[in-house]
């Protein structure tokens, strides 16, 4: 590890004062800065990493000194992936010779706030109970130290022993088989592995090492960043990728996230295989030998989705993973790895999640059972679970709870927000009335009128208008457009088929056409026999509207046109025979 | 290094040995990646759909990406950011003749991939018609390229500069297709000839906003506007032009101020300027045209509700801002189109061709009874979370790097293939 900073920096640097590290790749991290609390960024330049105030640019490597040692104040690590600070970590632990700080993972500042948060409140609380050491305690797995504590420490264990497991992040899909997952076949009984007590996810990188069973796996990445697996597959194909090898296991689950997901209809699933049984093709996935246990295909969503393999014991010596996707109708696609910036959509370290109300017997997919059923529980487990309980946090060993708490639905998904209370109002009401809006007993009203033209000669004259959100009772024409014309003194009404003309009639009676296109022309003597012509419920009760405002929309109208009070008294006086000849005939 | 000493021990699990065994100090393995990104912007204006593409580009930048813009230059001092390098090239669409547009815009585009040599290309389209010329080009190159659809238009004839050409450009492109809201891209699908479904659909995201000091902003609104402190006040922001609706202005205004003796301030620019001062000769009139603003958002805050008529709208951006601000809004059916059925829930929707309407729907955002619908709201914008829309749309690009689908290699991955086989 080759740790380098600007000579002028060490002593902010290694002067203790609280700060945090950020792995450059974390986009924005200036939520996080406080006038009391740094933030300093980890840059990778030429085989040394670079520490620099956050804000300014990584300093020439040639113009730096090395960091002797670990800066004191560190409260955390924070990178969208561990192996980001992987090498840092390492080298902290051994500089120190105690744990590094805790890791947190995060894409954005904004997203590191409430582990970092957590943190704080942490060493505050430690603090104030007399705690000695400053190390903050870790919240859950993304913060959990990256090196291991020396053995029994005195202070800031990672985490409590009789504090029970960590609230993992937003889980957005929990173990529990999906309603359309096959069941895992049953096998031979194997013990029951102890609790666990935290999935750990495998680095997204580890998988760039796998093993194609069946169909296209690639690393891809962008840029800089650690190259993550993009399984594909055809509509109806699957693609299987295999880590034989994993080493390690203490009892822990196993986290598999996958996101980016695409292809209708696809589903996901990781399997297990104790060492030496890892599966030489993709067909071996489907005979399971003892201690082995799968997920189930799964439902792939648009977005993130989590994969939990419990551990039964005696994989310790290193055990097989394999994750694969399946095609529905369409083509798939989907990463191994998280959708970085989703962590803001976990639930804050602090809060304790309930657990959830999941009955027992919905059990992980495990070919083991990983927990003998309560006592009281029936041994077959009835068809469909029991209606929820009241949240029993005793209920659950600590690991199941884990597991088994439901997910939260990704943050992208629109439909997902909680109905609001109902409302129980009646019709919102307007507050004031609009100047004019007939009186509430008038049957119909309208917004308002727009003149297009008012043309006036000797034998004839014509006022072009439309009449905006005409109403009557609950039924409503967003506009209707009627020349009121005057031919020698006599009213009549047209209407046109034509550009500019709303289309109001759903069964049109106009039967004459000119250049102009089809119209229907109504005079004042034809006016009842046409309105006892039309058919249409609708444009029935259009008629009856409009011809009962067409006197204040023909005022209105004249007012636009700016005539004289003598012109406009005529105009509306020769409305006004229309409209009594409507309500003629509608008695 | 000693396993006790592997930081990543702590959990249980780790790698695969193998995988230790092949990679580098620094995790690398053998990944296929797209280092060089060339940004085309067939737009002739910055509006919505770039600032957009900025975004991406910071994303992409941030991960160790070296992005290329290429675009007019009049547009350059707007595209000026770190991590980003310019070429001034003619890629704008031209209007005319489609074939000669596509021509143009294919010869500007060969000299952007020339002078960036990208491993992948993004071309953000303000509507369908305008990459025509790109597409070609890309294609011919074999570029693999995200296409992201901003807006389409309901009817085909709108997009004019679409001939069989394009079409055919668009079917030959290695591309992934993304779309802002779901309604746009099966209408860009429809107009570019593409398969029902092979525009996926990314939602736009906004950043949270602080939360604003309200008493203040509402007091300099009204101030600014010339209005009495109490007075209500509905808001427009977005183009002055026909798709957004701004022809329905003046007369929703004197509509909303019938109803609360309120005005209607607009924010904005476009086509519709000249009409709508016309439209608004009088002092008083109900509708206070304030220009463009640099701050929308102070708006908001300052504001009681806020007006959409649009005719046509890809991701209701100001809806969400909005609604991060806890502005009641109404709007049209087709300006939350691409919220589908819950945008009754979350917004009070009505049919912008009747004014009464819409004007009562805007008059009803005063009432106490908005206050659910922009509580829903208010959850609704914060789950669409702007990093996580970069994070999709990165997801999506890396997709670019893989090999491409039916070719040979497809079968033949880089990694481990199975033993004997």
């Amino acid at each position: 590890m080759n740790l380098r900073a600007d000579p002028d920096h060490l002593p902010r640097l290694l002067g203790g004062g609280p700060m945090v590290v950020v792995a450059e790749g974390v986009m924005d991290p200036s939520p996080m800065a406080a006038p009391a609390l740094g933030v300093w960024v980890a840059a990778v330049r030429g085989g040394a990493t670079l520490l620099h105030p956050a804000g300014t640019r990584a300093p020439a490597p040639r113009g730096t000194v090395p960091v002797q040692a670990p800066p004191p104040g560190t409260l955390a690590l924070v990178a969208p992936e561990r192996l980001r600070v992987a090498a840092l970590a390492r080298w902290w632990a051994e500089a120190s010779g105690g744990p590094a700080p805790p890791f947190i993972l995060a894409a954005t500042g904004l997203a590191a706030l409430p582990d970092l948060v957590a943190l704080l409140a942490g060493a505050l609380a430690e603090a104030r109970s007399g705690g000695a050491a400053p190390s903050p305690p870790a919240a859950r797995p993304e913060t959990a130290p990256l090196a291991p504590p020396p053995e029994p420490v005195d202070s800031a264990p990672p985490r409590p022993l009789d504090a029970g497991p960590p609230p993992l992040p937003a889980a957005p899909d929990a173990v529990a088989p999906a309603d359309t997952a096959p069941p895992a076949p049953p096998l031979p009984e194997e013990p029951a592995p102890p609790t666990p007590v935290a999935p750990t996810t495998l680095p997204d990188a580890a998988w760039a090492a796998g093993r194609v069973l069946e169909g296209p796996a690639d690393p891809v990445a962008l840029g800089d960043e650690v190259p993550r697996v993009l399984l594909r597959a055809r509509a109806g194909g699957r693609a299987i990728l295999l880590l034989p090898e994993v080493e390690g296991g203490d009892g822990d689950g196993l986290r598999v996230v996958l996101s980016g997901g695409t292809g209708a209809g696809a589903a996901v699933a990781a399997w297990l295989r104790p060492a030496g049984t890892a599966p030489a093709d993709a067909a071996a996935l489907d005979r399971p030998v003892p201690g082995s246990a799968w997920t189930g295909w799964r439902d792939l969503p648009e977005g993130e989705v989590e994969l939990l393999l419990p551990l039964p014991p005696g994989t310790a010596g290193g055990a097989g993973v394999a994750v694969g996707l399946r095609a529905g109708a369409d083509d798939a696609a989907v990463e191994i790895g998280e959708e970085r910036p989703a962590r803001a959509a976990a639930p804050p370290a602090a809060v304790p999640v309930p657990p959830p109300p999941a009955a027992p017997e919905r059990a992980l997919p495990v070919v083991a059972p990983p927990e003998p059923p309560p006592a009281s529980t029936p041994a077959v487990a009835p068809p469909e679970p029991a209606p929820a309980p009241e949240p029993t946090p005793a209920a659950l060993p600590p690991g199941l709870e884990a597991f088994l708490r439901p997910a939260p639905a990704p943050a992208y998904q629109t439909p997902t927000i909680a109905s609001p209370p109902a409302p129980v109002a009646a019709p919102v009401p307007t507050r004031t009335a609009p100047t004019n809006m007939p009186p509430p007993r008038t049957r119909a009203r309208y917004e308002t009128v727009r003149l297009t033209q008012h043309l006036a000669g000797e034998s004839y004259s014509h006022m072009d208008l439309t009449v905006a959100s005409l109403a009557a009772g609950p039924t409503r024409w967003a506009a209707v457009r009627v020349k009121l014309a005057l031919k020698d003194g006599e009213p009549r009404l047209e209407f046109r088929q034509a550009g500019g003309w709303p289309h109001v009639f759903r069964d049109w009676l106009g039967r004459a056409s000119d250049k102009f296109g089809p119209f229907l022309r109504i005079a004042l003597p034809e006016l009842r026999d046409l309105l006892a012509s039309i058919t249409d419920e609708r444009d029935a009760a259009m008629m009856q509207a409009l011809l009962s405002i067409l006197p204040r929309a023909t005022e209105d109208a004249c007012r636009l046109a700016g005539l004289s009070v003598a012109e406009t008294t005529d105009w509306v006086e020769k409305a006004r025979l229309l409209a009594d000849e409507g309500v003629r005939a509608g008695d | 290094m000693s396993p006790g000493a592997d930081p990543f021990r702590r959990g249980g699990w780790w790698t695969d040995a193998a995988a230790r065994r092949r990679q580098g100090p620094e995790g690398e393995s053998r990944a296929i990646r797209i280092r060089d990104l060339l940004v085309l912007l067939p737009g002739d204006r910055l509006g919505g759909a770039e600032a957009h593409t900025l975004r991406l580009c910071d994303a992409a930048a941030a991960a160790g990406v070296a992005v290329t813009l290429a675009a007019e230059g009049r547009l350059h001092a707007g595209l000026v950011g770190a991590g980003r390098r310019l070429l001034d090239l003619p890629v704008a669409w031209r209007r005319g003749l489609p074939e000669a547009a596509r021509a143009a815009q294919a010869g500007a585009t060969r000299a952007a991939l020339e002078a960036a040599r990208p491993d992948a290309a993004l071309l953000p389209l303000p509507w369908p018609d305008r990459g025509g010329g790109a597409m070609e080009a890309l294609a011919a190159a074999g570029t693999p390229t995200l296409v992201v659809a901003h807006l389409a238009p309901h009817g085909a004839e709108e997009a004019s500069g679409v001939d069989e050409g394009a079409i055919a450009a668009a079917r030959a492109l290695r591309a992934e297709w993304v779309a802002v809201s779901a309604p746009t891209a099966a209408r860009a699908a429809r107009v570019l000839g593409l398969p029902e479904g092979r525009i996926a659909t990314i939602p736009n995201g906004v950043d949270p906003a602080p939360p604003p000091d309200r008493p203040a902003l509402r007091a300099a609104l009204r101030d600014a506007l010339g209005v009495a402190p109490g007075t209500p006040v509905a808001l427009f922001v977005g183009r002055l032009d026909e798709a957004k609706g701004a022809d329905r202005l003046p007369a929703l205004a004197e509509a909303f101020a019938r109803r609360t003796s309120g005005v209607l301030a607009c924010a904005g620019q476009g086509s519709l300027d000249d009409t709508l001062w016309r439209a608004t000769p009088e002092e008083g009139h109900p509708l206070r045209l304030l220009g463009q603003t640099a701050s929308p958002a102070a708006l908001m805050a300052g504001a009681d509700a806020l007006v959409m008529p649009s005719r046509l709208e890809g991701a209701p951006l100001t809806f969400l801002e909005a609604a991060g601000l806890g502005l009641p809004v109404a709007a049209s059916h087709e300006a939350l189109e691409a919220l589908g059925g819950e945008a009754s829930r979350l917004a009070a929707v009505a049919d912008a061709e009747d004014l009464g309407a819409m004007a009562d729907a805007l008059a009803s955002c005063l009432e106490p009874a908005a206050a659910a619908r922009t509580a829903a709201a208010g959850a609704l914008a914060a789950g669409w979370d702007a990093a996580a829309m970069s994070a999709r749309y990165l997801s999506r690009l890396r997709r670019l790097a893989a090999p491409p689908p039916g070719t040979p290699l497809l079968g033949a991955p880089l990694l481990g293939a199975p033993p004997g086989g």
